[in-house]
């Protein structure tokens, strides 16, 4: 057992003693030296970049130009938007609901005394059974109400449901009687 | 009292009715400025007569007819025309060229594109010029809510006086008609003043313009007066004896005539009445008119709203620029990253 020990202990210390031949120890150093020298410049040419970027901090009048120009940026962007906003937001108030789209008959008063006038200037005079002015004022009257009360009659027809199909069936009803007739 | 013939009744119960083709016209604008404009026509007879016509539109057009049933069995003949306009100087022209029911009224579109930066603005208007030359103006006669119902679509109206609060809105209506009638009474002396001062000119015995303006609120309560009468006491010359006198009224009668005939035509254009409808480029954001749901525009185009003054259908609406908001949020970053670096080296 003590020689085993002995020849292990005299081969570690035979590998202790002998160092490794470098045959050209020169370009490792060079290597070493210009790879420490690399990360320095790596890192001077970032701060350079900083630098040159925001280089403009250290001179007054631009830093005060640019700071200026984001103020006024930021302030026209809220104003806008605030200004569009408060627009939007009256006219969602005013939506309203159209459900004819189509323009109905609105006489005034003035206007139906004033267009018997102008068209009884226009008219040529033939032929001509004569009526009274009052007839035809009860006449003209008679008509807008009927117009009246029909639109409000189909209003109501069209808003109950029963009442429709009642209309529905009676005009079915009444077409089919007409056809077998 | 004075017999009318009933060839007028048949005529003004006709010019009631008549209001064929009902028609509406929508107008889709691109944020280039071209305009897609749709024309839809109902009538109940298949009869679509250029004369009829209340907007323009030519053999150029797409153009499709259909027929419409209801459940009642009316049938309803619809003409739909539609083309793509390359700007509004192209829709003017056809203005200019129109020879429909409404040719004698002068009708433009304008089209603005604004660039503001972080949005860009667009806005379409349609105009209708006024008729009358010396009346005046409506705006001076209604407040700002009297004149929102002024132009309010007719079923607006009648919804508002057939449902909840009915009685409320139809004093309103009553209001409202009332400073109507006294606005249309007002520009209809005026004119008939400058029309009748304008035949008379020159002549011996005439009245002079200021003469008779200073008459212009007599000649007003003289019509309002005569209610349902009008017609009668214009023509026995009685209102034109209180207004000017014995001598004069008889020495003008033919003037006074023909400058009431000129006067009412102004007031009661041949018009027929319809519907514009305008969808504009991105978000709506202010406007003249009805705004629905979908964020289309609504106005009547009724005769009464241009009599004395320019009638304008406006909408404006927004796009946002992405790319602005992007490259002004860089920058305000890039300034701010820059005071924080300052701030940290003084630091």
């Amino acid at each position: 057992m003590d020689e085993v020990k002995n020849r292990y202990e005299k081969a570690v210390k035979i590998i202790r003693e002998s160092k490794p031949v470098l045959s050209n120890p020169r370009v490792i150093e060079d290597a070493v030296i210009s790879s420490i020298r690399d990360k320095k410049e790596d890192r001077g040419m970032i701060t350079g970049l900083v630098e040159s970027i925001y280089g403009w901090i250290y001179i007054g009048w631009v830093r005060r130009s640019l700071v200026g120009a984001a103020l006024i940026i930021f302030t026209v962007f809220v104003y806008q938007q605030a200004d569009i906003l408060r627009s939007v937001r009256s006219l969602e108030k005013e939506i309203v609901s159209v459900r004819s789209e189509q323009p109905s008959v609105n006489v005034r008063d003035l206007e139906r005394r004033l267009t018997v006038f102008k068209i009884s200037s226009k008219i040529s005079t033939g032929r001509k059974i004569e009526v009274y002015e009052s007839q035809l004022q009860e006449i003209i009257d008679s008509y807008k109400n009927l117009e009246q009360k029909y639109e409000n009659l189909n209003r109501i027809i069209e808003e109950d449901s029963l009442l429709k199909n009642y209309f529905k069936n009676k005009l079915k009803e009444e077409e089919n009687n007409r056809s077998k007739i | 009292m004075k017999p009318v013939r009933p060839a007028i009744l048949i005529a003004f119960l006709f010019a009631l009715s008549c209001n064929e083709p009902r028609t509406v016209v929508t107008n889709i604008v691109y944020k280039d400025g071209s305009i897609r404009r749709k024309i839809e026509m109902k009538s109940s007879e298949n009869k679509f007569n250029v004369s009829d016509l209340q907007v323009p539109f030519d053999s150029t057009w797409t153009i499709k007819d259909s027929l419409e049933i209801s459940e009642k069995g009316d049938t309803t003949w619809v003409k739909r025309a539609e083309k793509l306009f390359s700007g509004v100087v192209e829709i003017n022209n056809l203005y200019k060229a129109d020879s429909g029911a409404n040719k004698d009224i002068k009708r433009n579109a304008w089209y603005n594109k604004k660039f503001r930066w972080f949005n860009t603005e667009y806005s379409y208007t349609e105009t209708v010029d006024k008729i009358m030359k010396f009346g005046y103006p409506v705006k001076d006669f209604l407040d700002k809510d009297e004149l929102r119902w002024f132009y309010s679509p007719q079923d607006i109206i009648d919804e508002k006086e057939n449902g909840p609060d009915s009685l409320k809105y139809r004093a309103y209506g009553d209001t409202v008609d009332k400073k109507i009638e006294k606005w249309m009474i007002k520009s209809l002396s005026s004119e008939w003043i400058h029309e009748f001062a304008a035949l008379t000119s020159g002549k011996s015995g005439s009245i002079s313009l200021d003469s008779l303006m200073n008459r212009e609120a007599d000649l007003g309560r003289l019509v309002d007066k005569s209610g349902d009468d009008f017609d009668s006491l214009w023509t026995n010359g009685i209102i034109l004896r209180e207004l000017l006198g014995e001598k004069t009224a008889v020495t003008f009668k033919v003037e006074a005539d023909s400058a009431a005939d000129v006067t009412l035509s102004r007031l009661f254009p041949d018009f027929k009445d319809y519907v514009v409808k305008t969808i504009m480029p991105g978000k709506l954001t202010s406007t003249n008119g009805f705004v629905d749901s979908t964020g289309a525009v609504m106005w009547p185009v009724d005769s009464d709203y241009f009599i004395t003054g320019q009638y304008e259908m406006v909408s404006k609406s927004l796009s946002i620029n992405i790319w602005a908001w992007i490259v002004s949020g860089l920058f305000v970053a890039f300034v701010i990253t820059g005071m924080a670096i300052r701030a940290k080296r003084k630091g």
